[in-house]
């Protein structure tokens, strides 16, 4: 069970973060350190890339939840992208799908962001 | 509105132990997703919604060995489950027991309002639950996953520190 969260600067203020494996209760305190520091970066809008991530817990889904309060304190925005099985499923459970504006790839959350 | 709740029944059905497997396990945090696999493992495929079993049952041992137990290495998890027809899990720590459980109930009640009002602000906030025991690491909404999850009953007996739950798979098997 690894994980990684690959950050690439697509645009001005605009940045997707790759997330690769498991986001769980032992990854978790890494990322938000990682985010935390990238938001008060001065970054405006984060599209979170979900395509290849297998496994999110509650401790996962709540770093993504913290990262968009942070996010909207600052008036900036969080899009999420290629969100499917498990993940998706956690999201729907919790209804957290509906805090986040969702689309199929990351191509389309950047054409929606531009 | 209608919503659902934490519940506390000591003589549920859910608690019925005879024909589920039983299990000790040790209060070490490290290996919880590893007592996970060991035990996910034996379920059939259909059962396993892709990793959906999997998080689920790491979310009830994770509370017992991290919030019931307070990841001492010598309290002890019990565990009893089943996958026969269905998914039967109990979990039972050695710690003082959910405390929180009526302030939660409270707070998911104000967060489906939210909801159901379209009160996005509202819901941002109650998006996490936070008590006075919860550190950064908590997700905060594992419990609100589970209500839905386990649908045919979760239950906590008098003390609160034992779990018991149970999911169907009616119409023939969910499939991611």
């Amino acid at each position: 069970m690894s994980f990684s969260s690959v950050i690439d600067n697509r645009a001005q203020d605009t940045i997707v973060v790759k997330l690769t494996g498991d986001l769980d209760l032992y990854q978790i305190e890494q990322f938000k350190k990682q985010m935390t520091e990238t938001i008060n970066g001065g970054v405006k809008k984060i599209i979170f890339d979900f395509e290849s991530l297998n496994y999110i817990d509650s401790s996962g889904l709540g770093g993504i939840i913290t990262c968009m309060q942070l996010m909207r304190s600052k008036n900036g925005a969080v899009t999420i992208a290629g969100l499917k099985d498990s993940p998706r499923r956690v999201f729907e459970l919790t209804n957290i799908d509906k805090l986040f504006k969702i689309y199929a790839d990351v191509d389309s959350a950047l054409a929606a962001a531009n | 509105m209608i919503y659902r709740k934490l519940i506390v029944d000591e003589y549920n059905d859910l608690f019925d132990i005879e024909g589920l497997e039983y299990i000790e396990l040790s209060s070490d945090f490290p290996k919880i997703r590893e007592y996970t696999m060991s035990i996910v493992n034996q379920a059939p495929e259909d059962f396993k919604e892709g990793n959906l079993l999997e998080q689920q049952i790491s979310e009830i041992i994770k509370n017992g060995i991290k919030h019931g137990n307070k990841n001492n290495a010598q309290k002890k998890l019990k565990i009893w489950y089943s996958f026969k027809k269905r998914v039967r899990f109990i979990a039972e720590d050695e710690g003082d027991g959910f405390q929180n459980l009526d302030e939660w109930n409270i707070f998911f009640m104000n967060r489906q309002k939210a909801l159901a009002e379209n009160d996005f602000d509202t819901f941002v906030q109650l998006a996490n639950y936070r008590s006075k025991s919860s550190d950064e690491s908590d997700g905060g909404n594992s419990l609100i996953a589970a209500l839905e999850y386990w649908n045919g009953g979760m239950i906590w007996n008098q003390k609160k520190n034992k779990i018991g739950v149970i999911r169907w798979f009616t119409n023939g098997f969910s499939r991611i």
